[in-house]
């Protein structure tokens, strides 16, 4: 008796479940709900740094919770960016060599964009001691 | 023998979208994904930004001259925009994965409600930041 209605034929193919969906979808949800208080958060900061000096934007930065809430908006909208770009490739790109090279380069430009922002920040954070 | 053979013609794939007629639940659907993406590439101005402010206020000037260009400032528009209809929107759907708000009548107001909070949400905005200045 078989509980798994994947056919055999599906199965040595590797069209089957591959168990991890729900993951993707949980994380998605949790970037999501996370982003609210963060983006609100992040675009006053934005409306305020309109009016401000280039060493007080400095100095406001480098304030440890504010740089602790930067880092989380840059690591939670990077990381909401990439699994919503991954859905939209996965339904629009039927080819799957240019699927899945199209998302190893999402994944490459994600990073890429983490390492630039992470290193960004840390140095904003000495320039405003 | 002759084994039946599936005929191999390529017929039209539901749901035709290019007859089907646009409803307020299909045009938003759309739009969340747009803003979506347009918030994804958004992230590269945000790194942008940062890079700026931490190599030197000549280079944060040089980035503020850009956000404050036309081109620049239609963009700044646009990310507004797409980011206060992506957080309304986002909140809609995530009534809808807690089960909540599934009735016909419900969607449809929700998505006119989220129409307009964003247009009076992203006017608000740019009223604001042209007053501030």
């Amino acid at each position: 008796m078989q509980n798994d209605f994947t056919t055999p034929l599906a199965k040595a193919r590797g069209t089957g479940s591959a168990h991890s969906g729900s993951h993707h979808w949980i994380v998605q949800r949790i970037t999501a709900i996370a982003l609210i208080p963060l983006g609100l958060w992040f675009l006053s900061c934005c409306l305020d740094f309109q009016t401000m000096a280039y060493e007080n934007i400095l100095r406001w930065i480098a304030e440890p919770l504010h740089f602790a809430g930067f880092l989380a908006f840059l690591i939670a909208s990077l990381y909401h960016a990439y699994l919503g770009m991954q859905t939209v490739l996965e339904d629009y790109i039927h080819h799957t060599c240019a699927k899945n090279s199209s998302i190893i380069l999402l994944k490459l430009t994600g990073s890429g964009l983490f390492i630039l922002g992470f290193s960004f920040l840390i140095k904003i954070a000495f320039m405003g001691r | 023998m002759n084994t039946p053979v599936p005929p191999r013609q390529s017929r039209p794939l539901s749901p035709h979208l290019q007859v089907y007629k646009p409803q307020i639940t299909s045009v938003l659907s759309i739009i969340h994904r747009l803003t979506g993406m347009g918030l994804a590439f958004s992230l590269f101005f945000f790194v942008y930004w940062l890079g700026a402010l931490a190599s030197s206020e000549t280079h944060y000037k040089q980035a503020l001259s850009f956000f404050g260009s036309w081109v620049g400032s239609s963009i700044l528009f646009l990310i507004s925009f797409a980011f206060y209809y992506h957080l309304t929107n986002g909140i809609r759907h995530l009534f809808w994965d807690a089960g909540h708000g599934y009735a016909l009548e419900t969607v449809r107001k929700t998505g006119w409600a989220v129409v307009f909070a964003t247009l009076i949400l992203t006017l608000s905005t740019w009223i604001f930041l042209i007053d501030a200045k």
